[in-house]
């Protein structure tokens, strides 16, 4: 392998030398074989023909990290979410994720849009009461929005709320947290989700846990114990990777004044491509450096398969380098470009085939929403200090972004 | 009976590309520029497609039974 000329794995480089790196492997070879911090070795596929293919390839299962097989990837993955339909093939995946997916339709999300806009205005009112012009954007509104949001969507009352932050931290720590407290942590959500399913059971309201309390597909109904899996994947999946890609656009149109003067000449126009360059390219404008190595949770050959080229045999694991893929000039013009108004824009960031991300429509409405309410409301909006990352969770983070208004 | 067909359309302005069509049922749907696009527009009724119906992210994909119906 010719890794010298184009090394892979990088470490943090600035973003204009990051791009060049992952052109120079994906010009190189299809796909890199890495060894991962946790579960081995795994093949890191490049290109973004060859991850499109990889991911519609029902050769490519996950079922076996469910056993005996640990996932290679450089975080370790909670048992909790190997135990939801992330990680199940179909059958078993088809039967839940359909159970799922009523709730997540585009025109239930659209039923929600105009909850969530109130949502966002009132923590801009909060935000801007008593004359403040400053603070804390992290804290204020990308943590608590997207959270009450998913709240809404699940059916977790009013008063609870402000308790999921702490617990979905916790459910995704990796290190920083006991496992005692993680334990802690995770019993008392549980509980609570399975009181809350108990009480929707009896009563059914008009929301997620209601309906698949008492959902019922050909004979067949979910379980408790399939149930709380799935509401914690939707409460993990949906919270900060949600708040992560709204301060990562919010970063991006601040470092880069020129796009935030053309967003604000015309913001429900734009802001729908902007939510689609923030999810393809917007750690790539934000000021900070960017390392190659990171991607979406693998696959396992479960026969020997063939993809650019390449032999993958039966038992090896492939994931893909979205950072690569998203920047491959044989699918996205000018590639390396922040263009907050491309129109093809078919970015592998919340995957595709049949794991392509179940809250996709709910994440674009939500990421939509916030950024057109936050520069209609604060166009003057400019950082004041550093940001703070969290990287030792699963999702990473962002955990305070100084700004003023 | 072997005439019975169902048709399949995808509409294009509420299709995001995922790709879940083209996995559950190879067969029937090709992704290509973020868009996907069903490979016969007539088809023998098959179980996978209720599948893509129910599942695809934009609810784009439309199957019609023999008699018009639709089938999810």
């Amino acid at each position: 392998m010719t890794t010298e000329t184009a090394p892979f794995p990088f470490p943090p480089l600035p973003p204009e030398e990051a791009l060049e790196a992952f052109r120079k492997v994906r010009a190189d070879r299809p796909m890199t074989k890495v060894t991962m911090p946790y579960g081995g070795d795994v093949w890191v596929i490049h290109r973004h023909a060859a991850a499109k293919k990889m991911l519609e390839d029902r050769r490519f299962v996950r079922q076996p990290f469910r056993g005996e097989r640990e996932v290679p990837y450089f975080v370790q993955f909670p048992p909790f979410l190997l135990q939801t339909f992330q990680w199940a093939d179909p059958p078993e995946h088809t039967r839940l994720r359909r159970l799922v997916a009523r709730a997540f339709t585009a025109r239930r999300v659209e039923q929600l849009r105009q909850r969530a806009q109130e949502m966002a205005q009132n923590l801009l009112d909060r935000m801007t009461a008593d004359g403040r012009t400053g603070g804390d954007f992290a804290q204020e509104f990308a943590t608590p929005f997207p959270i009450r949001v998913l709240c809404e969507l699940i059916g977790v009352p009013e008063d609870d709320r402000d308790r999921f932050i702490g617990w979905s931290h916790a459910l995704l720590a990796v290190s920083g947290m006991t496992e005692e407290e993680i334990l802690q942590n995770s019993m008392e959500l549980y509980g609570y989700l399975a009181a809350l399913i108990a009480r929707r059971r009896a009563e059914p309201l008009e929301d997620l846990l209601s309906l698949l309390a008492v959902a019922e597909e050909k004979d067949d109904s979910l379980t408790d114990e399939e149930i709380l899996p799935i509401a914690m994947l939707i409460l993990v999946g949906g919270f900060d990777n949600t708040a992560n890609f709204i301060t990562h656009g919010v970063r991006a149109m601040l470092h880069n004044p020129e796009h935030l003067k053309l967003l604000l000449t015309d913001i429900d126009g734009i802001v729908p491509t902007l939510v689609e360059e923030t999810l393809r390219h917007a750690g790539f404008v934000m000021g900070t450096p960017v390392a190659g190595g990171a991607g979406l949770p693998p696959h396992m050959a479960s026969e020997d398969v063939e993809i650019d080229g390449r032999l993958i045999r039966a038992g090896e694991c492939v994931l893909v380098d979205i950072s690569a893929a998203n920047h491959d000039e044989n699918a996205f013009a000018d590639p390396h470009v922040f263009d907050i108004t491309r129109k093809a824009n078919p970015h592998l960031t919340l995957s595709h085939g049949l794991h392509h991300c179940l809250g996709a429509p709910l994440a674009r409405m939500e990421i939509q929403v916030a950024l057109s309410a936050i520069f209609r409301r604060l166009p003057r909006l400019r950082l004041t200090g550093e940001a703070v990352d969290i990287t030792e969770t699963l999702t990473g983070g962002i955990s305070s972004l100084p700004v003023a208004w | 009976m072997a005439d019975a067909t169902w048709t399949v359309e995808v509409d294009g302005s509420a299709c995001i590309g995922s790709g879940v069509c083209a996995s559950i049922a190879p067969r029937h749907f090709v992704v290509e520029n973020g868009r996907s696009r069903p490979l016969a527009g007539r088809v023998q009724p098959a179980e996978e497609l209720r599948d893509v119906v129910v599942l695809c992210p934009g609810a784009a994909v439309l199957v019609h039974d023999e008699d018009g119906e639709p089938v999810e």
